[in-house]
């Protein structure tokens, strides 16, 4: 058996917790809305640049110089990776096999190309 | 009709959406917006029909004239609006977003007839597609892609998480603890947080906690579309479904009665979700692959559970909901029922299996904890917050 006083208790505390947790939320929106820039980038918008190169094309390869000793659970891999795939679908990028198909989209240190395939 | 029917109904509008678009693309072989227009403007109406079978709940019209609808929106319009703030923050959504759900859309709205070639593209591994249908459905009204239906979809997820576990309480305990059922829920950091991030999540747990409540309310057909839409969700949301079905037929009832409107509702979902399962092929990048090798790892168990504790329990982005609501559940344990027993059990047996999981993934273990126990705890958090709240004496009751 609980009190009423006991309960009320409880009420005011959840009552302060969420007070507080409400405050918590809104100073944290502030510091992330001052952190971020105003502009909201597509994700991959550097890539935009090689969609007419693929206007029609299935399946690319996709390459990276950036090694990695487990790329598929690795941010600096992944990231731009999927970014590209997004930027650029409905062309679908093969990571996995990068020159197996007739374009490969290079993502190197030199910068953004769309590379053709010579040997296929 | 009950308010809260309104908020069951909304979920049944947006799985209604997700099935026309199954079919239009499966029928007619790529993204068609005629189709899926007229399939809804044909269709639409019979949920007014489904929403007209649906007895009021005495304990809801007892109430109703006590919840406000006014009360309702005056207190939530600050949550409502942090919402928007947070959606508005990332308008493309975090990671999984962009590069799963609304990759998966884009796919289906730019690629035509080779939209099939996406069902051979499982980067994120076989996850089922509720919230890519949802969004292309969205276009096909919009005519072009843009970034405001995923925005509007996650607000859209959200409010009706709020509403119903606010209305899904009433008529359950007074409207003072309904209410603040609602406001704690909406005052979790991580929950408005990641609602808001454009994930499948919310839908996970819209659609736990809709089927949870239309089981306990006797809208046996209704629950079992919801919990067809559960499994249409995200894998998680199967698992959970299955578990909790098992232990509903087990814990709480075997009667023919009421399991074949169930059943008749689960099996207008299904094909939504076995069809696109069976066609998926490929998981190159293979972050879902478990070995049993592992299980046998007590530095793994030991290092999920200390993980879970600091992350989660003890974890500030979870306003104290993984304390309060085991502390509150076990005070007032005289008070549980039936049906708060069996799901309690059920979530039970889901963290275990998850736990397990987590111990035996073949990949970064580490990693896969940092990026995705959140989220398995912020899809049961509402469900968590309405058999807390749901047991909770009145001020005025003792015991």
């Amino acid at each position: 058996m609980h009190s009423g006083s006991f309960k009320k208790t409880l009420i005011v505390l959840i009552v302060l917790l969420a007070l507080v947790n409400t405050g918590g939320q809104i100073c944290r929106l502030l510091e992330q809305k001052s952190s971020l820039s105003s502009a909201h980038p597509y994700p991959g918008a550097t890539f935009l640049s090689l969609r007419p190169g693929l206007k029609g094309v299935p399946m690319a390869g996709y390459f990276t110089d950036r090694t990695s000793t487990h790329p598929s659970t690795d941010v600096g891999v992944m990231f731009p990776y999927q970014q590209a795939q997004y930027a650029l679908s409905p062309t679908l990028l093969d990571y996995y096999h990068p020159f197996a198909y007739e374009w490969t989209v290079f993502n190197t240190k030199d910068g953004i190309k769309l590379v053709r395939n010579k040997a296929l | 009709m009950s308010i809260v029917s309104l908020f069951l109904m909304a979920g049944a509008a947006a799985g209604l959406s997700a099935q026309v678009m199954f079919y239009s693309l499966f029928l007619s072989g790529k993204f068609n917006p005629a189709i899926v227009i007229t399939a809804h403007v044909v269709l639409l109406p019979l949920l007014f029909l489904l929403n007209r079978s649906i007895k009021s709940d005495t304990r809801d019209n007892n109430t109703r004239s006590e919840i406000s609808l006014y009360v309702f929106f005056g207190v939530f319009v600050l949550f409502v609006a942090l919402l928007i703030a947070w959606v508005c923050l990332r308008p493309y959504g975090d990671w999984d977003a962009w590069a799963l759900w609304n990759f998966r859309a884009n796919f289906i709205f730019r690629a035509g007839e080779r939209w099939q070639d996406i069902l051979h593209f499982n980067l994120h591994g076989h996850q089922p597609w509720f919230l890519p249908f949802l969004i292309a459905s969205g276009w096909a009204f919009s005519g072009h892609e843009d970034m405001f239906i995923p925005m509007a979809v996650a607000v859209l997820a959200t409010v009706l998480v709020i509403g119903l576990v606010v209305y899904g309480l009433s008529g359950r305990v007074s409207r003072g603890i309904a209410l603040l059922a609602g406001v704690y829920l909406c005052s979790i950091p991580y929950f408005l947080q990641h609602a808001a991030s454009q994930y499948a999540d919310i839908w996970v747990a819209y659609y736990l906690l809709a089927a949870v409540i239309g089981m306990e309310r006797g809208y046996m057909f209704l629950s079992g579309i919801f919990w067809g839409l559960l499994c249409l969700s995200k894998n998680e949301g199967m698992v959970l479904a299955v578990v909790m079905l098992v232990a509903v037929f087990m814990g709480i009832t075997r009667s023919k009665e009421l399991w074949r409107p169930l059943m008749i509702g689960l099996a207008c979902i299904l094909p939504s979700v076995l069809i696109p399962q069976m066609l998926m092929t490929g998981d190159p990048a293979g972050i879902n692959k478990v070995s049993w090798v592992y299980l046998g790892d007590m530095g793994r168990w030991r290092d999920f559970v200390q993980f879970f504790f600091q992350q989660v329990v003890f974890g500030k982005h979870w306003g104290g909901l993984w304390i309060i609501a085991p502390l509150l559940l076990a005070l007032f344990r005289k008070r549980w029922d039936k049906y708060t027993k069996v799901y309690l059990c059920s979530l039970a047996v889901f963290l275990v299996i998850f736990m397990a999981l987590y111990v035996m993934v073949c990949n970064d273990f580490q990693w896969r904890m940092a990026v995705s126990l959140d989220r398995l705890m912020f899809q049961i958090a509402p469900l968590m917050v309405y058999l807390t709240w749901k047991n909770f004496p009145d001020l005025s009751s003792r015991g």
